[in-house]
């Protein structure tokens, strides 16, 4: 499939393609990072020209006044018939907007991170590997490929634990577990950290992987001081803080074939759980746009002096901003006609301000509203930044109008149940009241 | 005027002056304008009443002449002057700016584009604009994207021009 054109992305916006068509889209969405940042920027002029024409009402009381003027001059043509309206059904309420799943994209710093990571862990199993050959060797008498000290090879002295049947090498191929409990039988309290460890479901977060591994580093104290570079590496994971804050008390140097074992079962253990830790990541890619938007944001204010984050760092991810729709809880955007049709006249509206847009929002939002039907929202903005929302409702016969606590303006206007709220004060907002038409 | 007409002209008037006053920047003149949409619907009733009525209302819009922009611009003066609340100085002042600067963008489309726009936000969906201004359906996606972008382009280097002005 051949790039996303303009016009294509603005029907898939309009709701205007078949659910191939967006399905069709939607993969190629997936592979295509270029057509992914496109879209962000037609959603943006998308929003931005919406919210420009619209801003274009009628002068004077908008679109009541409009409403209105049409009716004064509908008279000047003929006396107005009145038609028997039948309200238009009410459209079912839905739980919230219909989800739009969007792959993800990640950029090329993205992909190479994760291509490396795999790597870095290989490398650093080889290099256990090949310590752990080097020291057997030694151990057997042979001269070692590498130069090695005299003093740990030369003169193995077997200690309790290393009396004890050992798995050679060809252990490594297996699972990090068992190495793992090999290299610390000596340690009781390691045995049921490590099962429980070694049970953790692949769909572990990150967050718990990386306790886990905190956990892990009470057990690994005692590597010698030959190894810490190595427990070093593998801490690269931990933010510098953590390390920081760690205490590493000077252990007395064990025998390095042992230490070695452990630094190879460590590293195993390690490879096992970043592929869980990628698995994870693969079944959690729920795609939604706040992520996204918050990635574009990183990749475009790179912070100068961040630490580089390793793969398997907890992922600390600002809050996502939420979008006007969410923070107004609309869940459907409608126009004046709809709004019109819900309440079987004219929107009021405040005086003197331009709404951004208005929607449909649940009952159960708005105040004292009949929670079985949705409410006409009428969403403004003030200087701030802070949204107003006017909510209004077709009164049913029996519905309660008394006032709501919290000091928010609630009233009626001939049939039509009002409902002033938002994120400034109810001092403002009862001031506000005295300017809706 | 029969009941379907009426029941067209309670449903569609509304919509339509708003349109033309997007279009036009007049209210008076928006308002003759579709008065006179509805006094050609009732010698020719539509089969497809939305699409034809803002068809209309757009051919009027292009045939009106200038001279019926000045003279409605003159009433809607007076207009002001006569009956219009007055909100909040600051807040006119504000919107004002605000309107004019999107009104201004909005002219530098070209006609199509300005006309799609506008009947996208009446609630057109691409078979009613495509209907109404004589496009092929998929072209509207393409004239809506391009109409957007331009608009948006337009009012942003309005307000930078504006912002290095003062």
């Amino acid at each position: 499939m051949s790039h996303l054109d303009e016009g294509t992305l603005h029907a898939l916006l309009d709701g205007e393609l078949e659910m191939t068509e967006v399905k069709e889209i939607q993969a190629h969405l997936g592979s295509c990072s270029a057509c992914g940042t496109r879209l962000r920027q037609v959603k943006e002029f998308y929003a931005e020209a919406d919210r420009l024409v619209g801003s274009l009402e009628l002068p004077g009381a908008g679109a009541a006044a409009a409403a209105g003027g049409s009716r004064s001059r509908a008279a000047t043509l003929e006396p107005r018939t009145e038609v028997a309206r039948v309200p238009a059904p009410l459209p079912p309420t839905p739980e919230g907007p219909p989800p739009i799943f969007l792959p993800d994209n990640p950029d090329w710093s993205e992909r190479t991170r994760r291509l490396i990571a795999p790597m870095k862990w290989a490398a650093l199993l080889v290099l256990a590997v090949g310590a752990g050959f080097i020291a057997s060797e030694s151990r057997r008498g042979r001269p070692a490929a590498v130069p090695f000290d005299a003093s740990d090879t030369s003169a193995p002295v077997l200690s309790a634990e290393e009396a004890t049947p050992q798995p050679d090498s060809g252990a490594l191929t297996g699972s990090a577990d068992q190495l793992a409990a090999s290299g610390e039988s000596a340690r009781p309290a390691a045995g049921p950290s490590r099962a429980a460890q070694s049970q953790t479901s692949p769909l572990v977060p990150r967050g718990e992987l990386a306790k886990s591994k905190d956990s892990e580093e009470g057990l690994l104290d005692s590597a010698t001081t030959a190894n810490d570079e190595t427990v070093e590496l593998a801490e690269g994971n931990k933010p510098a803080a953590a390390r920081r804050s760690t205490p590493r008390p000077a252990q007395p140097a064990q025998p390095a074939p042992n230490a070695v074992r452990t630094e190879a079962a460590k590293a195993l253990e390690d490879l096992d759980r970043e592929r869980r830790a990628q698995r994870a990541a693969a079944a959690t890619a729920a795609l939604d746009s706040a992520r996204r938007r918050d990635e574009a944001t990183a990749r475009q204010a790179p912070s100068k002096g961040a630490t580089v984050v390793t793969p398997a760092a907890p992922q600390t991810t600002a809050p996502p901003q939420r979008t006007l729709e969410q923070r107004a809880d609309t869940y459907m955007r409608i126009g004046l006609d709809e709004a019109a049709r819900q309440l079987g006249r004219p929107v009021h509206v405040i005086e003197g301000l331009s709404p951004l847009f208005m929607g449909l929002a649940q009952g159960r939002t708005s105040p004292g509203a009949d929670t079985t039907r949705p409410v006409v929202r009428v969403v403004y903005q003030d200087a701030q930044g802070r949204l107003i929302l006017l909510d209004q409702q077709r009164l049913r016969p029996g519905q309660d109008t008394t006032p709501q606590a919290g000091g928010q303006p609630h009233w009626t206007m001939g049939e039509i149940l009002m409902h002033l709220h938002g994120e400034i004060g109810p001092d403002v907002l009862r001031t506000m009241r005295a300017r809706v038409r | 005027m029969t009941a379907d007409l009426s029941q067209l002209f309670e449903q569609y008037y509304p919509a339509l002056v708003r349109m033309l006053y997007r279009r036009t920047g007049d209210r008076d003149r928006a308002e003759d304008l579709a008065q006179e949409t509805f006094a050609r619907a009732v010698s020719a009733p539509p089969d497809n009443p939305r699409p034809w009525l803002f068809a209309v209302a757009l051919n009027l819009v292009r045939e009106d002449g200038r001279r019926t922009v000045t003279r409605g611009r003159r009433l809607e003066l007076l207009r002001n002057e006569q009956d219009r609340p007055a909100p909040g100085p600051d807040v006119e002042v504000v919107r004002n700016e605000d309107t004019a600067r999107v009104r201004a963008a909005l002219g530098t489309l070209n006609e199509r584009d300005r006309e799609a726009l506008l009947l996208k936000a009446e609630g057109f969906n691409y078979d009613e604009i495509a209907a109404t201004l004589g496009l092929a359906k998929g072209a509207v996606g393409t004239t809506l994207a391009r109409a957007r972008r331009r608009l948006v382009e337009a009012y942003r280097a309005q307000e930078r021009g504006e912002h290095v002005a003062s």
